[in-house]
């Protein structure tokens, strides 16, 4: 496998809103070709603050381009939540189903979120609605958690691949054991779709007895090629909280892209360039679909 | 404990196919059974708790049963006990291993009566699709590996003991090599510690002749494991009934050992020999992702979306399709494609997870025949 650079993927900015241009993101807004960029830098657990745009290196499929806007304004989140249903989550499944409800308690008005349930077949019980509208996840009692087999990384793509608005963040947040045995996307077929993933991963571990190799897990590493990392179930709410307390701070870079074609996917890379800037770790989504 | 055990059977079961003390009355679940009221049946095995005890009480009262009527009408009456047994074993809600010994004693049970009545192929058909359900590659076949028959003995050789009753029978000998495809499969997973059965399959990696441990603890690499699966279905391929399925497993083992243009092969002539929407499904999903991991990116969209106009929503297919659009850029067809699937998933279970439960699909054909046979 090849891991992409992990300055470039796990992009953080954190920043205050001393950002210079902050007053154009009215006008800029406007603009049909205007591609909003949130972006975080952190130093270890600490933000990164103060920072200007000339500070930043912005590229869009490896041409520079120039930011004309930046902002601390809040981007909203929409959050994919997706619950494993098999008999090994099952006697775990009301501790779960507080878990998410604490964590969807966290969001606010503007956040959106949608429940998928991950068992022999991916359904999506419940469509990306806004979270005030009180998702409810009763219907993770009408199934019959003994009758299925995991299938996460089927479920994890389909998931990802999820077009999201480019202004707005996309979170998957996935309750699973992480143990797979009836997908027909392997471990590595996974890797490419996390790396090109528009979306940050987090994996809710929740514990099983059932004994397995370590390799045929893997999902942490996924999980960090998308900027997030695997956690237990229980410190779930916990690190979905202080996520978004980070996101919730991101700089917003605003750019009009030139010298590269108007449609289709465009990668993206940013980098900080100013002085001691190696040490930061960035993260910010890996492109954009222009229309 | 014996006391507390016939008293839940007690309360759980019929008045009729119960005892005023407790226990079952075998001659009553068998009559039923006679008679056609299977579903009766059915509900008052499904609410038995303990496996082994309704096992010794069918044993029991089956001998005097089967004893009753007139001598022609012994082999029938020895089949319906039989099917009695094993319709417990499915619908029992325990683990397996407390279930297994209801079909293994029934599988004794019938091969006591010689030579066999035609019908009595259905009933190994059907154990063979349950064993299979349960992945209990031991049951089936002893061992995947030398040398292991002797210590499992010959009670669990299952498929050996139905091609020694009906040896023209190709199905068996397809379920010889299922198993050792569950073997090869289930790798790290032993059925004995597992809440379910599950099988492992790895279609989309890279080379898989990695070393891994497998059920036996043993390490072998999987192009060795499945040796034996290839050689019996090789012999297969030109076996019309199952000629499709052969290939169909020829090509999947092919895709799994890093050679796809072989699968792909293999999937072509699966698609030529069936109709059969299950096998049909199957042959261009895999045909897809073998062409997929050959780099014919456009090939394998085509065969991806073949296998959704067989079955619409299907969830592998899907996700094939999605992940390939989704890397070519096509973003917004991956989401969209995704989208609706997750709206409207397909109600049936995906082909591509039942594939590793070999004949496990075709229960419900088998025991109807099997009943239907018996009336």
């Amino acid at each position: 496998m090849t891991s992409p650079p992990r300055a470039l993927l796990i992009l953080t900015i954190l920043a205050t809103g001393s950002f210079t241009g902050q007053s154009q993101q009215p006008t800029f807004l406007g603009r049909a070709d205007a591609v909003l960029v949130d972006v975080s830098v952190r130093m270890g657990h600490k933000p990164v603050e103060g920072l200007q745009t000339q500070d930043f290196d912005l590229r869009a499929d490896g041409v520079h381009q120039s930011i004309e806007a930046v902002s601390a304004a809040s981007i909203p989140f929409d959050v994919s939540l997706v619950v494993e249903a098999s008999p090994l989550v099952a006697e775990r499944t009301e501790r779960l189903k507080a878990a998410a409800r604490e964590m969807i308690a966290a969001l606010q008005d503007t956040d959106r979120i949608r429940l998928i349930v991950c068992a022999k077949s991916v359904r999506q019980v419940a469509p990306m609605q806004p979270a005030s509208a009180g998702v409810s996840l009763d219907d993770l009692d009408t199934i019959d958690l003994f009758a299925q087999n995991p299938t996460i990384r089927n479920c994890l793509v389909d998931a990802l691949v999820w077009q999201v608005d480019p202004r707005r963040r996309h979170f998957v947040v996935a309750f699973t054991t992480t143990v797979d045995t009836m997908s027909m996307v392997s471990r590595d077929a996974l890797v490419p779709v996390a790396e090109a993933a528009d979306a940050i991963l987090y994996i809710a571990k929740v514990p099983t007895a059932l004994r397995t190799l370590p390799s045929d897990h893997p999902l942490a590493e996924i999980a960090e090629l998308t900027g997030g990392e695997e956690v237990t179930f229980t410190d779930m709410v916990k690190t979905f909280r202080e996520l978004l307390a980070d996101m919730r701070q991101a700089y917003v870079l605003g750019f009009s892209p030139q010298g590269v074609a108007r449609q289709g996917w465009h990668e993206i890379t940013i980098r900080v360039v100013k002085p001691g800037a190696e040490k930061y770790m960035v993260r910010a989504r890996k492109g954009y679909f222009g229309s | 404990m014996a006391c507390s055990l016939a008293v839940a059977v007690c309360v759980l079961l019929p008045p009729r196919i119960v005892h005023a003390d407790g226990p079952i009355l075998p001659a009553a679940l068998f009559d039923s059974y006679e008679h056609g009221q299977y579903d009766s049946v059915v509900n008052s095995l499904a609410a038995v708790q303990d496996a082994e005890q309704l096992a010794t009480r069918l044993e029991r009262g089956a001998s005097d049963w089967v004893r009753t009527p007139e001598a022609s009408a012994i082999p029938r009456r020895r089949l319906i006990v039989a099917a009695v047994a094993l319709e417990g074993a499915r619908v029992m809600r325990a683990d397996w291993r407390v279930r297994r010994p209801l079909v293994e004693w029934a599988c004794a049970w019938l091969r006591t009566m010689t030579p066999p009545v035609p019908a009595e192929r259905w009933w190994h058909l059907a154990a063979i699709s349950l064993i299979e359900t349960a992945s209990d590659v031991r049951f089936l076949i002893g061992s995947h590996r030398e040398g292991f028959r002797v210590e499992y003995g010959d009670a669990w050789n299952h498929v050996a003991h139905a091609e020694a009753r009906f040896p023209n029978e190709p199905r068996f000998r397809l379920a010889e090599a299922v198993a050792h495809e569950q073997a090869a499969g289930r790798l790290a997973y032993p059925i004995e510690q597992t809440p379910h059965s599950y099988g492992i399959r790895v279609i989309e990696a890279g080379p898989v002749g990695s070393v891994r441990a497998d059920i036996d603890g043993d390490s072998t690499p999987l192009a060795e494991t499945l040796r034996p699966a290839v050689r019996l279905l090789s012999a297969l391929q030109a076996t019309d009934a199952v000629a499709a399925e052969a290939h169909l497993r020829l090509g999947s083992i092919e895709l799994n050992l890093d050679q796809p243009a072989e699968a792909v092969s293999h999937f072509e002539a699966t698609e030529r020999s069936t109709t059969d929407p299950f096998l049909l499904y199957l042959a261009s999903l895999l045909r897809a992702a073998s062409l997929n991991r050959m780099g014919r990116l456009a090939d394998a969209e085509v065969s991806y979306r073949r296998a959704l106009t067989i079955l619409p929503y299907a969830q592998s297919a899907t996700t094939g399709l999605a992940m390939l659009l989704f890397l070519d850029h096509r973003r917004i067809e991956a989401s969209a494609l995704v989208d609706e699937t997750l709206i409207h998933p397909h109600k049936d279970d995906d082909p591509f997870f039942e594939y590793n439960f070999g004949d496990g699909r075709l229960w419900s054909r088998y025991i109807a025949t099997l009943r239907a046979s018996l009336q």
